[in-house]
């Protein structure tokens, strides 16, 4: 009973700030000065309109889920071949190539954005989609390949090995039954990929400063910098960005829960 | 490890399936850093290289007070977000077993987490606003006043308080998930032995997990250097220093002030200073954890 | 499933080939020569001017497209345009202040020597306008528009209401400043969580008390001079004074530019010292009921005893600058004629400008245009504002320093502070 009442309450702290920011994005600048707190009196949607036009939303939008895109393809191809060698295969340097990747798991972006920065500027890369697609796809790959890695080793290898002894090939293995049983493992490391490569910040910001290939999350902060004055217009934008990644985590909320809890078991 | 054994397979070729996953890390983390390395003893003209060999740099490290100032923050930020995210999160997690169907309670407090770090800095901002922000306008209802939240001394936990909002559902679905997992039985019998919830709790429960206790460390004290997203949204240029942490000293050392060199030296710091906190984690990590019994 | 994965991945690989290919060209041929501009944030009005500007120069030179990167006003300054300048597409025409950002460019290789150019528009432009478009006796910039960095922009509304007028001295200005309180008005609001606003403001002071060539001497960093030096801290006591008195909002350093408007705009603050693009502020916000903008602005009141003139204003000009290694110098020398040209020139001054071009300023009898442009043209003394002018990390220093003066510390303290700071420049 306690509990219950504690639970609500603790639901609402929750959602407060994100319902405020719905309803704020339904009224008009002048009604949220004067009551900040207060509930739209009609269901107004100029704001979101307004705001999906001024901030040229769609390119963004596209930018965003074709760097998310790529960068998760990326991710996963060369993270579950990684991870199949360093979990099925033997050969020299195994050990010490994954140490490195778990290396790269911990070191903070801070200490390679000087350097990255730089080096895409003499290959003349700055400014370019693929100055956001591989930075963020090469920071996803530790992450992807440990969370993999442990996986394929729970795997019993009884399948690979009578397909060995029938004769097929090491990739053959790869492709044709490792990956085929390790969908659920494959969704949840793409999920999780996409979700950071979606939010990333930085990398845009540091690597990206033509408007024209901006992604939503840089493109939002120069929109509420321009805009800042204009409250409700800044809401509508929130909710216009915020609710597709709320309806796709409602969708995908059990396997996002369930690779989380993996990755952290597996530790 | 799995059933059976791992054939002796890869030889000469397995190297190589770890080739497009070495290429990219290399490009991107790898060669960077070296770079850093470099550049952190180059002389640097904005962007022209004037020479290599000079340890100024390094040399003016200690001597910046704003660099203290980001030390000072980014340890006052990592203490308020272990309670604010660890802690809560535990909370959180204790709660979510007690109730018999909570997957609508773990899912809305860990909704948050999936939005970009840009949303919630803008959204949080307005909510902190001096007029018509939510949170002051939810204390004139009760009668207080206004609170500054984003100016000093609240700057950091203000900001903290932002991360605990984003991050305990996190760590809360951490620790749920290894809860969950402790046999009925053990609390059973520590019940009719005549326990507390409350030492169950401490006493049973907080040491089966204590892997992702140690865990969950590493990442909110390693994650405290890097926090920059929210920083920089809400706190714009910062002209007071009230919340320069490293990573946006960094930012303005590197582009507005164009100074490569010594912004190179700062990233090398601060690599040695995370590794060095993974190293007293790791040593923690021997220390509580040892070998974790099955259950 | 599988099949679903196969052809999602495939759709958004064909889009982002579309997408990508698609970024390069835009609308018009792919035979097209592309003239990039890039240049700060700039309000409707303006851009308004500009694509006018564009579309005539397009139907003048067929076959050229222009394109006009902009981003906002913060991120132009210091991240923007010099990322812009270094990826594989840099404009070939850029904003700047004149002054040291200008000089920095060209030293750097950034910057075409255009004297030719200055010298065939020298006729027709502003003699004060020059200054800072220069470096080792070439000529970089072409400036086109002049400002005047900080004026006491005032709302005419609440100083009527309370029987005030524009203050000449010091004095008088503590005087409506104290008036203004008792009626529980701000008497002056400033957005300054970029920096810049105070930064400026303040900065009149300094040269106005320590002295033209004494402040000019300091902010160059050279040898022998500190920031902390006794002047400097006499000339900040004024800001301490102003913020120690309540004049200034509280949350002034954490409040965004965009954002403090409003307080003037709902009287509950008077005051706001900015440059002239205040009038675009105006125009933006009172887009609906122009009748109901009531502005206007007196100069930054003189003090006695100081070492500098009373009545320097401080201002700056700002312009374009041509890529270095541009290939399309001759497209770039036609854009900025016709920029130039007392055409677009004169609907620049209509919305609020004070531009270069004598002859489209002497056209205007719009009687605030006429009184810039008369303060502009009498002031002995134009002070550029630190961050254009000098080195940007000491002027972040210093305007670290101000802002901590604003909010209560003393000013010898955040003075040696910002002195520590630049130690490292010298």
């Amino acid at each position: 009973m306690w509990s219950r009442i504690l639970t609500v309450l603790i639901m609402l702290f929750y959602a407060l700030p994100i319902v405020w920011m719905y309803l704020s994005a339904m009224r008009t600048d002048p009604d949220f000065l004067a009551r900040p707190l207060g509930i739209p009196k009609a269901l107004n949607f100029e704001n979101f309109v307004t705001a999906y036009r001024m901030a040229d939303m769609t390119r963004h939008f596209l930018v965003s889920i074709l760097v998310t895109a790529v960068g998760t393809i990326i991710v996963l191809f060369a993270a579950s071949l990684a991870a199949f060698s360093f979990s099925r295969l033997r050969y020299r340097g195994r050990d010490t190539l994954f140490a490195l990747f778990f290396l790269g798991l911990i070191l903070p972006v801070q200490s390679f954005i000087v350097g990255l920065f730089v080096l895409f500027r003499s290959i003349g890369w700055l400014n370019t989609i693929a100055a956001m697609v591989i930075p963020t796809a090469g920071m996803g790959i530790p992450i992807a390949i440990v969370i993999m890695k442990y996986y394929f080793d729970a795997l019993p290898s009884s399948l690979e090995e009578s397909a060995y002894i029938d004769g097929a090939g090491t990739f053959l293995v790869y492709r044709a039954i490792v990956l085929p049983i390790s969908t659920a493992i494959i969704m949840t490391v793409a999920i999780f990929t996409a979700i950071n490569i979606w939010n990333e910040f930085l990398i845009p910001f540091v690597m990206v400063q033509s408007e024209r290939i901006r992604p939503l999350t840089t493109s939002l902060y120069v929109f509420s910098t321009r805009h800042s004055a204009r409250i409700t217009l800044q809401m509508a934008a929130l909710s216009i960005i915020v609710t597709p990644m709320f309806l796709l985590y409602a969708v995908f909320q059990k396997q996002v829960q369930r690779g989380i809890t993996a990755g952290a078991l597996k530790e | 490890m799995g059933g059976g054994m791992i054939r002796q397979r890869g030889g000469t070729t397995g190297w190589l399936y770890a080739v497009p996953a070495l290429l990219l890390f290399l490009l991107v983390i790898v060669i960077p850093t070296l770079f850093t390395v470099t550049f952190s003893v180059a002389d640097w003209q904005r962007f022209q290289l004037k020479g290599i060999g000079t340890m100024k740099h390094y040399m003016r490290l200690p001597l910046d007070i704003t660099l203290g100032k980001a030390f000072r923050n980014t340890f006052l930020y990592m203490s308020y977000t272990v309670v604010f995210e660890i802690g809560t999160g535990l909370f959180l997690a204790a709660i979510a077993i007690r109730l018999r169907r909570s997957l609508l309670f773990r899912s809305l407090i860990f909704a948050p987490v999936v939005l970009p770090s840009i949303v919630t800095g803008v959204l949080w901002q307005q909510a902190f606003a001096m007029e018509a922000g939510l949170l002051n306008r939810l204390l004139a209802v009760f009668g207080v006043e206004s609170v500054r939240w984003l100016a000093p001394p609240l700057t950091i936990f203000s900001i903290s308080l932002v991360s605990g909002w984003v991050w305990a559902g996190f760590f809360m679905t951490i620790f749920y998930a290894g809860l969950v997992r402790i046999p009925e039985s053990i609390s059973e019998s520590a019940v009719l032995d005549g326990a507390s919830p409350i030492t169950i709790f401490f006493k049973i429960q907080l040491p089966l997990i204590r892997n992702l206790l140690v865990l969950a460390l590493l990442i909110v004290t390693t994650g405290a250097f890097k926090g920059f997203d929210l920083f920089k949204v809400m706190l714009r240029r910062d002209p007071l220093e009230s919340g320069v942490v490293f990573p946006t000293y960094l930012v303005r050392t590197f582009f507005e002030n164009r100074n490569i060199g010594y912004g190179s030296a700062i990233s090398v710091l601060l690599t040695v200073v995370v590794l060095m906190i993974m190293g007293i984690v790791a040593v923690i990590r021997r220390v509580y954890v040892g070998d974790m019994e099955e259950y | 499933m599988r099949r679903l994965c196969y052809v999602v991945a495939v759709l958004l690989i064909a889009t982002g080939v579309l997408f990508a290919g698609g970024k390069q060209e835009g609308t018009g041929e792919p035979g097209d020569t592309v003239l990039r501009i890039a240049s700060a944030i700039q309000g409707p009005e303006e851009i308004r001017i500009y694509n006018d500007l564009v579309a005539e120069f397009e139907a003048n030179h067929p076959g050229t497209r222009v394109e006009w990167d902009r981003s906002t006003g913060d991120d132009y300054q210091f991240t923007g345009l010099p990322s812009l300048l270094e990826s594989d597409t840099p404009p070939d025409i850029y904003f700047e202040w004149g002054g040291n950002r200008v000089a920095e460019w060209a030293a750097d290789g950034y910057a075409l020597d255009i004297t030719d150019l200055a010298d065939e528009l020298r006729p027709i432009i502003n003699e004060s306008a020059w200054a800072g478009s220069e470096h080792e006796g070439a000529t970089y910039l072409i400036p086109d528009n002049q400002d005047i960095t900080i004026m006491m922009w005032y709302n005419v509304d609440l100083f009527n209401r309370y029987g005030l007028a524009a203050p000449d001295t010091w004095d008088e200005f503590l005087a409506v400043g104290e008036v203004l309180l008792e009626n529980g008005v701000t008497p002056i609001v400033m957005g300054n969580a970029d920096a810049w606003v105070a930064g400026n403001f303040i900065g009149v002071f300094l040269s106005r008390w320590a002295g033209d060539d004494y402040t000019h001497r300091v902010l160059s960093l050279e040898p022998g001079t500190a920031l902390n030096n006794p002047r400097f801290i006499e000339a900040l006591q004024f800001a301490y004074e102003l913020g120690r008195r309540g004049f200034i909002n509280s949350d002034v350093n954490t409040l965004g530019y965009e954002d403090s408007f409003a307080r003037l705009f709902n009287e509950s603050a008077a005051i706001y010292p900015l440059g002239t693009w205040f009038t675009d502020e105006v125009v933006n916000a009172f887009a609906e009921d122009p009748e109901k903008a009531n502005f206007d602005y007196f100069d930054v009141p003189s003090f006695a005893g100081g070492a500098g003139d009373p009545d320097s204003v401080m201002g700056l000009n700002t312009g374009w600058l041509v890529n270095a290694n541009t290939e399309n110098r001759n497209l770039a020398y036609d854009f900025l004629r016709l920029l130039l040209s007392e055409k677009y020139q004169s609907r620049f001054i209509d919305i609020g400008r004070i531009s270069t071009n004598t002859t489209a300023m002497n056209g205007s009898d719009d009687p605030y245009i006429r009184q810039v442009a008369r303060t502009l043209d009498s002031t002995p003394v134009l002070i550029s504002p630190p961050d254009t002018g000098y080195d940007l990390e000491m002027a972040s220093a210093l305007y670290e320093a101000i802002a901590k003066v604003i909010e209560g510390i003393d000013p010898a303290t955040a003075l040696a502070e910002a002195e520590n700071k630049v130690q490292f420049l010298r």
